[in-house]
């Protein structure tokens, strides 16, 4: 009888302790930032802003920066004192982590940022160095599997990623069934070894296996460039000029593709498709030169992760009670086809930063 | 050919050696002031344990350098000898540490692997210059390219130093005050590097063959051996640096040296070692990395657009490459 009552004490203990979490995590989805709630020292306080990215020509990572910029208003909107910073690493993993910890060092306890690592690597080293000095960071897209921000609690705040699988095997079902589900394709895959890369490039070999009637006449990297996908699509054309699709991990490439092709008078006749939602893409979608592209919502990535990490800052959200699904979790991802082109360049994006978990996907 | 210096003409080498001193040890007071005035907290003590223990691995790479430019030679595969050396440290961290038992002893079989790399690489490199007789810049740039390559065949994709493993490099981050463990051990490195060429006949070697090698030739100095061994010694600092980065960021990249290449030779040209040889040493090496390393960090805390640092980047290595350059040597600049 003993037994059971413990027993059964056990049970409906943990039932509570589930419960409760069930709890928060749906208390979690609507958690409104009350300006109300914050002191007014912490307001008065300068608070550091920071995007660390690998450099804004690429037209998606500066749509992060106009992120944090929005989230700048919404911190005008409130009375919060803050400065704002992006931390080019134009592409060098050491350099993004030294420029972390100089920010880092210079705000202290007040330092802010996202942070999209150059490679899944370092991920741990730029949260560490904010880490040290006491700020809150989140990371987006790449970062090792045994890794993320329970090993750095309250400091690494989030992780979050669209879901590049389902990006790089979304562009490429769209691009067989442009081509008629048979034809010759090429490839010009993301950086070695970059984890949005390899996910793209396994959503691609994903469709390629639904697909048996589609060859690969090409493959290589083009390193996220255009004029080095506008090289490997030109060399590729003079050995196989009847190809019908070419399939690119980022939108950056697609532009090296569709200008390849356009030397070529291609351009319309063969179906490209790339990620990120670069404007021009985007037009050339909608214009019919390309097929497909993907938007991972740059503006929201950069906005967000600023948002939660200024939540944890201002007290209030206990980093340490968040459950896990709010820790790591993937932001909302859109296929942007023929169909929807017009309407995504014509609409301008909004967001209520005051509700920071609205970025989260599920 | 060195032209033979006429008695009048001596006023001229003496301002420059002055202005040279000048600059390298004037600029990082100017800028480590001007920041600190532009930001009260860039000496504070987060950002000097970050601008010292950051300066470390730049320091040991450069004093390899100052080496070969001592004999007016120059090596441009530094930066990927530093990324196989990277690589290959993490890979024997990751994959012989856990059956070495302790993760310090992966940790030093995997610098000993590394140093044994670079010393491989220089060795070759040196071959290749001093007996097919292949210009170092030429030599060294396709060097450059096969190393490139070689770092991206171990692993092409970066990869982290297992969690478990992280005791055995730990060390990187221990600190006394705001000196960082990894700094003191670059100096140290640096001090041995002194000794050797100021106190050794292979440093008077270097000075002699970079001054004038012909005539260091036909005074008996084995020019070719010290040549040689040169190289190797800066292949041995690369890999080094490649370890202390592999230490830094507990992973390792294939492309993780390349930006060095440049820092490396600003570093040097900064601390008033003559890219025509012959003139400079290792300990002003040291103040043109920390000048390198108070430029980049700096730039950072007071908000310079990335872009803007370049340029500026820019214009310090070039003032100091126009102030450094030997302008009596008539024949080829770099050797």
């Amino acid at each position: 009888m003993k037994r059971i009552k413990v027993l059964l004490a056990l049970v409906l203990a943990l039932a509570m302790v589930g419960g409760g979490t069930l709890a928060l995590a749906e208390e979690l989805k609507d958690f409104t930032i009350d300006p109300a709630k914050i002191p007014q020292e912490k307001l008065d306080t300068v608070v550091s802003l920071a995007v660390s990215v690998r450099g804004l020509e690429n037209p998606y990572i500066a749509t992060i920066k106009v992120g944090m910029e929005m989230f700048a208003v919404y911190l005008d909107s409130i009375g919060q004192k803050y400065e704002m910073q992006v931390l080019d690493s134009g592409g060098d993993s050491n350099k993004e982590v030294d420029n972390m910890r100089q920010f880092a060092a210079n705000a202290g306890g007040n330092a802010l940022a996202y942070s999209d690592p150059n490679e899944n690597a370092i991920a741990y080293s730029l949260a560490e160095a904010m880490a040290e000095a006491g700020g809150f960071i989140g990371t987006a897209w790449n970062k090792p599997a045994d890794v993320g921000p329970a090993d750095l609690t309250p400091n690494w705040v989030i992780h979050t990623s669209p879901d590049n699988v389902i990006n790089g095997y979304n562009t490429a079902k769209a691009l067989f069934d442009y081509m008629g589900g048979k034809g010759k394709i090429f490839v010009c895959e993301g950086m070695l070894g970059n984890t949005a890369a390899i996910d793209r490039a396994k959503g691609l070999d994903q469709a390629l296996a639904e697909y048996p009637d589609i060859t690969v006449a090409g493959r290589d990297t083009g390193n996220w460039a255009t004029a080095e996908a506008l090289t490997l699509v030109e060399t590729w054309l003079g050995k196989d000029p009847d190809v019908g699709g070419v399939w690119c991990a980022n939108d950056n490439m697609a532009t090296g593709a569709l200008q390849a092709l356009e030397k070529a008078g291609l351009k319309g006749k063969v179906g490209v498709t790339g990620v990120d939602a670069n404007t021009d893409i985007v037009e050339a979608v909608r214009d019919g030169f390309a097929v497909a592209t993907v938007s991972s919502n740059g503006y929201l990535q950069g906005g967000y992760t600023l948002a939660i990490c200024y939540a944890a800052w201002a007290g209030l959200i206990d980093v340490t009670t968040l459950p896990p699904e709010y820790r790591e979790f993937a932001t909302p991802a859109l296929l942007i086809t023929k169909e929807n082109a017009a309407e995504y360049l014509s609409s301008v994006p909004e967001f209520d930063f005051s509700k920071p978990f609205a970025c989260k996907a599920d | 050919m060195s032209q033979p210096t006429k008695p009048g003409a001596e006023k001229g080498p003496r301002l420059r050696d002055n202005l040279v001193k000048y600059f390298s040890f004037s600029a990082i007071v100017i800028l480590v002031v001007g920041f600190t005035l532009a930001r009260p907290n860039f000496l504070g003590v987060a950002n000097l344990k970050t601008l010292l223990s950051d300066s470390a691995p730049l320091l040991i790479m450069a004093t390899g350098m100052t080496l070969v430019l001592l004999l007016g030679s120059i090596d441009l595969s530094m930066g990927s000898v530093c990324s196989v050396a990277n690589v290959l440290t993490v890979m024997i961290i990751n994959e012989l540490g856990p059956q070495l038992g302790p993760p310090a002893l992966g940790a030093v079989v995997a610098l000993l692997a590394a140093a044994a790399f670079g010393a491989v690489a220089g060795l070759l490199l040196g071959f290749v210059h001093v007996k097919l007789k292949v210009p170092s810049f030429i030599a060294s740039l396709g060097f450059m390219s096969l190393w490139q390559s070689v770092a991206y065949l171990i692993t092409a994709a970066p990869v982290s130093v297992a969690k478990v493993m992280w005791g055995g490099i730990n060390w990187f981050k221990v600190t006394f005050g705001v000196v960082g463990l990894s700094l003191v051990l670059a100096l140290a490195w640096v001090a041995v590097a002194y000794l050797f060429q100021s106190r050794t006949s292979f440093g008077k070697a270097l000075y002699a063959i970079g001054g004038n090698e012909r005539a260091a030739r036909i005074a008996g100095t084995r020019v070719d051996q010290a040549k040689i061994v040169a190289f190797v010694l800066s292949g041995v600092c690369a890999a080094i640096g490649g370890y202390f980065l592999a230490a830094k960021l507990r992973s390792s990249a294939p492309t993780v040296g390349d930006p060095f290449t440049l820092l490396i030779v600003a570093s040097v040209a900064l601390g008033g070692t003559s890219l025509s040889g012959g003139r400079g040493g290792v300990l002003g090496t040291v103040v043109g990395a920390f000048t390198v390393s108070v430029i980049q960090n700096g730039m950072n805390f007071i908000k310079v657009d990335a872009y803007w640092q370049s340029i500026v980047f820019g214009f310090f290595v070039l003032a100091a490459v126009a102030i450094s350059v030997d302008r009596s040597t008539r024949g080829l600049v770099v050797k």
